[in-house]
Order: C-alpha cells, then sequence, then structure tokens
C-alpha cells in the first residue's frame, strides 16, 4: 500500500480538518476509517473530538493543551505505519420487511425503474453498502454501493413524520432512518430492528466503516421481531 | 438539597461544556450556548468551571429551595428577584430554606445562566450533563424544565459556612482585580458603527474558504448582518448581503463545529451553535474564535453583526486570557 499523505487545514485555534482529497471512493474512505482508528487508538493528548466523514476528520482539540502542529505530528507517523487492510468493519444484517405499508413507495420506485417489486428487493437487498459516515441524525448512515437500476428521485413534497426503521431510496443514495423524523425519500421497506435506543443510545448497532446487509423478511417476521424489541426493554 | 421548579420559563435547559466523543455516532456536544457566561456563573460559586447550570433563554425560570443555598447568575442581563425582592446578577446570592428565586425577562442578551453552589446533580449521560434536545438526551430528561420538575444539588452545609463568612472579603478583591469591570466589559459585545449597533465577532478563513471569491470573502467581512428569527440552539441564522461562491455552495458532507459558518444555497451565512448537527454539505466560509461565540449566542432577532478575519495566533491569545481570567476568579471564590 502506498503511504497516505493526508492534507491539514486549520479551522480554528481548536481545530483542524484532514483530508485525503475529495472523492467519493470505498478505499479512500477505508482508509480514512483505518486512520481515524488508529488516531483513537493512540489516545493524542488534548484532542477532545474527531468526526470522520466521507473522506475527511475534522480533529477538535483543547488549544490550552495542544496545537495544529503537535497533533499533525502525531498523525503522520500513524499515517507511515497504517497497513494494508481489505476491510476494516463487520457487516451487519438489517431485516426489512419491503412494500406493504412497510414501504408506501415501493409501487412508485417499480413504476420509476421499470423493475418488479421482486426484482427491487432483490436488487435493493444484494449489495453489502459500505456505511462511508454517520452523520445528520444519530445512527443515520450514509451508504454507498447502491445499483444503479434503482435511482429514484426524491419525493416532490418531503414527508413531516417518517417512521423510526423505514428503509429508502432518495436519488442515488439508500438508506435507514434511525429515529423517527421528516424526510423525503421514497420509502420502500422498515426494519423492525431499534436503531437507536434513547436509554443506551451509545450502543450503536454499526459504525462507519462497517456494511450494512439488508434481508428481506415477511410481515410476520416483522411483527416477531418488533415483540422482540418490546420484551427487551420491559 | 433539591431545588423546586415553579415556573419553567421560555425554554430553561441543563447545560455543561457539553458531550464529546460521540460525533461519529451522529451525537452533537450540545452545552451552553454561551459558555463564557456559563463558567463565569461557576467562577463566582468557586465551582467548577464545568460544572452543569440552567441555561435561560429569554424569560427564565422560578425556583424554589428546599435548603439555604448560594447561586450566580451570568450572561444575559434579566430581572432577578429573591422572594420578589431585586438582587444582582453577577454576585454569589446567598439564599433560605424556602426562597423563591424568579428569573424574570432577560432585557440585554438572550440567554441567562444559573449557577448553584456544589453544582446540578442529575446523572451523567454518555459523560454529560447536557441537555440535547434535537435527540431529545441528557439533562432532565432530554427536555426544557416545566412546573413541579425537581433539580438535585450537591450542596455542603459546612462549605458554605466558610464561603459564606469569607464572602465580604473576597468580594473587595475582586473589586480590587478589577475583575467586576472585566464581568461588566464582557457584557457588551456591541459596538456602534455610525448610529448602528453592531456586534463585532472575531473569526478564522474557514476550511472551504476556497469555495469563495474574494468578493464573496469581502462581502462576509465587510457586510452587516442581522439575525432572523429563526435562530435558535442549533444555529444562528443571518440575512443580509448575498455571498458569492466560485461554483455552488455543495461540498462532500463534512465534520462542522460550534462557530462553523456555513453559507447557505441562498448565499446567506448560519453560524452553528451548541446543538448544531455533526456534519454538513454547505462550504464554510469562517469559523468564528472560541471567545466571541457567546457574543452571537446573546444576540436576538433583528439584532445587526459584523465579521472580522484576524489570525489564529489573536484567537488563541484571547481564549487563554479568558482562560486565566475565568481560572482567577474560580481560585479566589474557592480559597
Amino acid at each position: 500500500m502506498h503511504p497516505i499523505t493526508p492534507s491539514y487545514t486549520p479551522v480554528a485555534e481548536s481545530a483542524l480538518l484532514l483530508s485525503l482529497g475529495d472523492t467519493i471512493d470505498e478505499s479512500v474512505n477505508r482508509q480514512l476509517m483505518h486512520l481515524w482508528q488508529k488516531t483513537l487508538q493512540a489516545n493524542i493528548k488534548g484532542i477532545l473530538e474527531i468526526t470522520p466523514a466521507f473522506t475527511t476528520m475534522l480533529i477538535q482539540f483543547d488549544p490550552i493543551l495542544t496545537d495544529c502542529q503537535t497533533i499533525t505530528k502525531r498523525i503522520q507517523k500513524l499515517c507511515r505505519s497504517l497497513q494494508d487492510v481489505e476491510s476494516i468493519g463487520k457487516t451487519v444484517d438489517i431485516p426489512v420487511c419491503y412494500g406493504g405499508r412497510y414501504g408506501e413507495d415501493l409501487s412508485y420506485v417499480c413504476m420509476h425503474t421499470g423493475l418488479s417489486q421482486q426484482e427491487v428487493i432483490s436488487l435493493h437487498s444484494k449489495p453489502s453498502y459500505l456505511i462511508y459516515m454517520i452523520g445528520f441524525l444519530p445512527a443515520f448512515p450514509y451508504l454507498g454501493g447502491m445499483d444503479e437500476r434503482l435511482f429514484t428521485p426524491r419525493l416532490q413534497n418531503p414527508r413531516v413524520r417518517i417512521p423510526a426503521g423505514s428503509v429508502g431510496i432518495g436519488g442515488e443514495q439508500t438508506g435507514i432512518y434511525p429515529v423517527e423524523s421528516p424526510g423525503g425519500w421514497q420509502l420502500i421497506g422498515r426494519t423492525p430492528l431499534m436503531l437507536f435506543d434513547p436509554q443506551t443510545p451509545e450502543k450503536s448497532l454499526y459504525q462507519a466503516g462497517d456494511r450494512i446487509r439488508f434481508v428481506p423478511i415477511d410481515a410476520a417476521e416483522y411483527q416477531r421481531l418488533s415483540q422482540e424489541n418490546v420484551e427487551v426493554q420491559t | 438539597m433539591t431545588v423546586e421548579v415553579i415556573a419553567g420559563g421560555t425554554l430553561t435547559t441543563l447545560q455543561d461544556l457539553g458531550r464529546f466523543g460521540f460525533a461519529a455516532q451522529g451525537f452533537g456536544s450540545s452545552g451552553a450556548c454561551d459558555k463564557h457566561a456559563m463558567r463565569l456563573a461557576n467562577a463566582l460559586l468557586g465551582n467548577a468551571l464545568a460544572t452543569a447550570v440552567l441555561e435561560c433563554t429569554l424569560l427564565g425560570s422560578t425556583l424554589r429551595f428546599s435548603e439555604a443555598s448560594l447561586v450566580a447568575v451570568a450572561g444575559g442581563m434579566p430581572t432577578i428577584t429573591l422572594n420578589d425582592e431585586p438582587v444582582s446578577a453577577y454576585r454569589p446570592i446567598p439564599v433560605q430554606a424556602g426562597d423563591v428565586l424568579h428569573i424574570g425577562l432577560i432585557a440585554n442578551g438572550l440567554r441567562s445562566y444559573v449557577a448553584f453552589s456544589g453544582g446540578i446533580n442529575t446523572p451523567l449521560f454518555m459523560g454529560s450533563r447536557a441537555t440535547d434536545l434535537r435527540t431529545g438526551i441528557g439533562g432532565l430528561h432530554g427536555r426544557a424544565l416545566t412546573a413541579h420538575d425537581l433539580l438535585p444539588i450537591k450542596s455542603d452545609a459546612r462549605s458554605l459556612r466558610r464561603f459564606l463568612h469569607t464572602l465580604p472579603d473576597k468580594l473587595t478583591i475582586l473589586d480590587k482585580m478589577d475583575c467586576f469591570h472585566w464581568m461588566a466589559h464582557t457584557l457588551g459585545p456591541f459596538r456602534y458603527i455610525g448610529a448602528q449597533k453592531t456586534a463585532l465577532v472575531r473569526c478564522v478563513l474557514g476550511p472551504q474558504a476556497a469555495y469563495f471569491t474574494q468578493k464573496g470573502l469581502d462581502t462576509f467581512a465587510n457586510s452587516l448582518y442581522e439575525v432572523t428569527v429563526d435562530s435558535n440552539r442549533m444555529a444562528c441564522k443571518l440575512r443580509g448581503a448575498k455571498i458569492e461562491a466560485v461554483s455552488g455552495f455543495d461540498i462532500i458532507s463534512d465534520g462542522i463545529m460550534e462557530g462553523s459558518v456555513q453559507v447557505s444555497a441562498e448565499g446567506q451565512p448560519l453560524v452553528m451553535l451548541a446543538d448544531h448537527q455533526t456534519t454538513g454539505g454547505y462550504a464554510k466560509i469562517a469559523t468564528i474564535i472560541s471567545v466571541d461565540i457567546p457574543t452571537l449566542a446573546q444576540l436576538r432577532p433583528g439584532d445587526a453583526v459584523a465579521f472580522r478575519y484576524v489570525s489564529s495566533q489573536e484567537a488563541l491569545l484571547a481564549i487563554r486570557e479568558e482562560n486565566a481570567m475565568l481560572c482567577k476568579i474560580k481560585e479566589l471564590m474557592s480559597r
């Protein structure tokens, strides 16, 4: 593997932005996630927060304890010791009940793409999607790798309320709404899994760098799994 | 010791310096919008500067104390009464069991901070007591205070007696050190440009300054912007001269921080405050320096603000100076 040479931009007296370029690409993101984990493990003095994204990480620090130069030097050292890795994350299976009342827009997606429901479900549940980053809301994954035959424009009028667990398509992207929120994506299914539990929000099923696979389930299985959620809670 | 909330006020939340280490999972830091006033209120009581406080917005809370205690108020200037008698902000306020403290309308500024000797003692949530309204976590049940809420306060009767005993001497020393002048000075972030009362806020170039034309950068630095009514704890949204980009405002989403100045598709600046999202897809023209974020947090809709680029060296000096002063007050008061 070629040694990576990030660029470093000061953002404030208390932050810098490390960048590996401006291409959304699996191998670039993998290098970034690897570097992110190495940086966390290195426990560099004064770092308060790291926000990894597609190709960048924002590093916030306490300017009383450290500065841009010191942190940059430490990370340069980490870059030299980066090993080539195939994948750094795990793959998480997300059961999804497609269509019907769980995915009201599945028929619209079929109409737009000219595919049958079975074809949409099979194309959508085939890849293992890379989580490039998590942002916008807690546990909201930005996924890459959707089959281009599924590309469907967003709704003209966004919905005010999308139920938690909804799986949707928005343009070239697919994703899950971990909590109830407004949104403009075409809803094709829903997972019964609780992706965000306000009681234990820090326990996430997945993180940036992991992969997600959607596993089709039927309505009976959806009901059974939701029931389990309730039992775990009480 | 317990403080009973008789009236919550417009938007009163528990805040501290914020929740760090969870941005990668999509959790913002939250925390006090005006971290200067929050720390100053604590310093006046000799509390650790990071101790959790109440953040009141526009109209504050009415509180009843179960035992003798000590509070301090800093930030936007409210009318404050103790059992209907006026009391001062920026001074430790001794209270007795059964006393009722009322934080009224904030006349100058937007947010006031109420610190309690010993500090609010709700359980830590992911390492912080800050309320995250966007996600509904932290603070008191993840929401703003309402009537009948009970706030647990960590209090110690002996250290309270000692504090009260030495208070007159401490106040004399604060006065001699010119601390009251310093505090009063931080109250007035306004300058007059002609007849226009204007907040002057310092910033450094943002990570995507190259997305803007020189004209765009000049527009941002040389215009007056007005705070709009849809500003909140997430962002201070501004309206004014349109900022010119080289070719569009969209970037590949990356991390944002408190003080980041995003420019919207309409060419208008938005300054991220404590409850901001973790990532964003608009180019960032500037970052407000830490010590000037409180100024923005105190602006009300309709107020004017102007920006000035400074070096990060100046930003660093300013933060060191502020920190040293806050620590000095805290040390003196906890002696």
